[in-house]
């Protein structure tokens, strides 16, 4: 790699790195106290003081042929997650709940946010760095999806699973069935993956941020590359070569109140009988300075997204243990704005609305083996409206409850005149400890 | 001087009464449903028991069919409401609902019934719980760490299970305190003779040498005098491989097991395997009520059970099986 000034430390690595030493090493000191009793109402347990600690590994080893026909190409063993999660209850009021990615390139804060739970009137609040309450898979974590890459439509117009730092209001509304509303304020619209796109890096454009972080040997996650000396932006390393983003910036401290994010969900069930329901959602973000332009002072440029998302579940009761169905469809579109530079003293403001659809189908024939498909058809986020195409299948083998492989094949059709790519995936994920995604399903 | 009538204060008056009328309407119906404890049970044995204590003083609302696997209830959104408005919530505790009710409580935005909360009752205590782990670690299985939860099926369990909500629905409702003891004795008196009922019938299954699937006929068999000679699943949850499939029937028939058992949310086809290639009968049972049938209540339950059994081993019997 080139010789290049070390702009930034890696983000939040060494004090998450730090974060997590200490505490493992408070996890590992006894507990206990003489006034506690454990729910059994005997001894208490020796770390009753202790939050509840579980860690999760996601493993890809994966082969793709983004450099041409029948060669084929690996990047070994890809340790997309490490993850410790740590929760407990704060007081009666509140919880904590922490998640830190430990990756070869470091340490990350992955989700830290308190919790209160039991507000009056059916309200809940978050507050912290989380993944937002956005559409279907967005929520979800990389290991927890019935399928082991993460949607390209994700990738295209969020840059990932929206993790996103502000804070959230659920109300539960007073009805008989289940719905529920959420509001949000967030300091920017940002994504995260930790599924590193074969074709950003394959096919990019060599003097394109994705083609130089290829070049260079980066590591797509989210808004930014790890590098090995350290985390770069686009515009980092498109300085690597001398060129100047002609993209507006997205990151900025000192925010006016219109550089803020903010959107909401509404989610519902029905039950069609014993077996079948369905979960539907609407969502939408919406920040008016989602970025600023770097040649004329006060211009900002808005982002809006908008999803749609139902799942169908067939959870024959008297079955459920060991046969199932879901299948859905989640709807994404994306506005954006953009500069153009006409000449040296004229932009012009351009705004791109572009959209999509994931679906995905995932039968479990018994405890062990589930096996399904996905699809996915959107439109490029900038340029040209190219219809990106992408679909695999995959079958996931349960070796217990708390570790699975996952074989996946996937073809993806990404950009005009280059051909599709074909990807195979083995994914290998296991858990340890306490670990639990809620409700979610 | 003649006073006219002023339509629209006329229409007011109508109006005002309306809502008089309306008003007071809904204050009777709401405080006659306030007046109602909200009971929500994880599973069908916990609501039928509610009803018989708590009569007419509690509105019980009942998670699980019947016909699920009570360790795995699918998790459905539509249980947050009916959580959101229940004062209590009864469950087996020992961990037997880990993997969906605790999660459900904590989103339910009701500090009463999360785990620990004042309304979170657990039905065990009294019980003396069996196959308590000696050793506390994944590779022992992932459903019973607390020892084994399925005491619902023991007929002898009956007792304590009534005498907790019973104790729960008086602390969370004093003033119907006499009204739950009361109908409490009433429900230990039946139990009483429901015991004796099923010791003198199911006399014949003592010394019965048995095979479950998964670990949760330690009760049921403690009760009847059964000998457990093992389960399918090598440990709590945990999928048999072909050896471990091997060495139990190797043992199960060295010890003559006549019955193998599975409950109703288990696949058949290995049960039936097993049962074929030791020359035992398989028999599906109950581990919980069940939403319709005999089974409805848990006096039902442990009937339907007992007569399950039995068939089972008369047909055994019949077919000359070892």
């Amino acid at each position: 790699m080139t010789t290049r000034p070390k702009r930034r430390a890696h983000g939040v690595g060494a004090g998450a790195a730090a974060l997590a030493a200490a505490a493992l090493a408070i996890l590992s000191l006894p507990g206990g106290s003489a006034f506690a009793q454990s729910s059994a109402g005997s001894t208490p347990p020796p770390a009753w003081q202790n939050p509840n600690i579980g860690v999760v590994v996601d493993m890809v080893v994966d082969a793709h042929d983004a450099e041409g026909a029948g060669a084929w190409r690996t990047g070994g063993i890809n340790m997309r997650a490490m993850e410790l999660e740590l929760s407990s209850n704060i007081d009666p009021h509140a919880s904590l709940k922490a998640n830190v990615f430990v990756s070869p390139e470091g340490a990350e804060l992955h989700e830290l946010y308190a919790m209160f739970p039991s507000l009056p009137g059916g309200l809940e609040a978050k507050a912290g760095q989380m993944l937002a309450n956005f559409g279907r898979w967005s929520r979800f974590h990389p290991h927890a999806t019935p399928f082991a890459s993460e949607p390209r439509l994700l990738h295209e117009y969020a840059g990932g699973g929206l993790l996103m730092t502000g804070a959230e209001l659920n109300w539960l509304l007073p009805l008989p069935y289940f719905v529920q509303g959420s509001f949000g304020l967030y300091n920017t619209i940002t994504g995260h993956s930790h599924d590193p796109d074969p074709a950003a890096e394959g096919a990019a454009d060599p003097l394109s941020p994705a083609g130089i972080a290829a070049e260079e040997g980066c590591v797509s996650h989210g808004d930014h590359y790890d590098c090995a000396d350290g985390i770069y932006y686009d515009e980092d390393l498109l300085a690597l070569r001398g060129l100047d983003g002609l993209d507006p910036k997205t990151r900025f401290t000192n925010r006016r109140a219109d550089e803020l994010a903010f959107g909401g969900r509404v989610n519902s069930t029905v039950e069609f009988g014993l077996d079948w329901s369905m979960d539907f959602g609407v969502s939408g973000l919406y920040q008016p300075g989602y970025k600023r332009s770097q040649r004329l002072d006060g211009i900002r440029y808005s982002k809006a997204l908008a999803g749609l998302d139902a799942t169908v579940f067939w959870h024959p009761l008297t079955r459920n243990k060991y046969r199932g169905l879901d299948f859905g469809v989640e709807l994404l579109a994306n506005r954006e704005g953009y500069e153009t530079v006409v000449s040296p003293t004229v932009t012009r403001e351009e705004y791109l609305t572009r959209g999509g659809a994931f679906g995905h189908v995932r039968y479990r024939h018994d405890e062990t083996w589930h096996v399904g498909a996905f699809g996915e058809a959107f439109q490029a986020r900038t340029g040209d409206a190219f219809l990106k195409r992408r679909g695999g299948i995959f079958a996931t083998c349960n070796i217990t409850h708390y570790q699975y492989l996952r074989l996946e094949y996937s073809r993806y059709d990404h950009a005009d005149n280059v051909r599709p790519i074909n990807r195979v995936a083995l994914q290998y994920d296991a858990v340890i400890g306490y670990h639990t995604h809620g409700v979610q399903r | 001087m003649k006073q006219t009538k002023n339509p629209v204060w006329s229409g007011s008056k109508a109006t005002a009464r309306a809502a008089a009328v309306a008003l007071v309407a809904v204050m009777t119906i709401g405080g006659a449903f306030a007046a109602k404890l909200n009971v929500v049970a994880s599973i069908p044995d916990l609501g039928d028991m509610a009803r018989e204590i708590g009569g007419e003083r509690v509105r019980v609302d009942v998670l699980a069919t019947g016909r699920e696997d009570f360790h795995a209830v699918p998790a459905r959104p539509s249980y947050l409401p009916r959580l959101n408005r229940a004062d209590l919530l009864l469950n087996l505790g020992l961990d037997a609902e880990h993997a969906w009710l605790p999660a459900l409580a904590a989103e339910a935005r009701n500090a009463k019934i999360r785990e620990g909360g004042p309304g979170w009752v657990e039905t065990y205590p009294g019980i003396r719980v069996l196959d308590v782990p000696a050793r506390l670690d994944r590779s022992e299985g992932e459903q019973h760490p607390r020892g084994n939860p399925h005491y619902n099926v023991g007929p002898d369990n009956g007792k304590p299970m009534a005498r907790n909500i019973a104790e729960a629905f008086a602390k969370a409702d004093p003033d119907g305190a006499g009204y739950y003891a009361a109908r409490r004795d009433a429900y230990l008196a039946r139990l009483e003779k429901l015991e004796d009922e099923l010791r003198a019938r199911g006399a014949p299954l003592r010394g019965l040498h048995i095979v479950s699937h998964h670990p949760d006929v330690s009760y049921l068999a403690a009760f009847y005098g059964m000998v457990v000679e093992g389960s399918i699943e090598p440990k709590p949850g945990v999928t048999p491989s072909a050896g471990s499939l091997q060495t139990l029937t190797n043992a199960a028939r060295g010890r003559g097991v006549r019955l193998v058992l599975h409950n109703q949310a288990q696949n058949p086809r290995l049960p039936e395997k097993v049962a074929a290639e030791i020359g035992a009968t398989r028999v599906e049972f109950l581990n919980m009520a069940s939403a319709e049938g005999e089974a409805r209540t848990w006096i039902g339950l442990q009937r339907e059970n007992l007569r399950r059994l039995l068939a089972a081993f008369e047909a055994a019997n019949k077919s000359g099986k070892p």
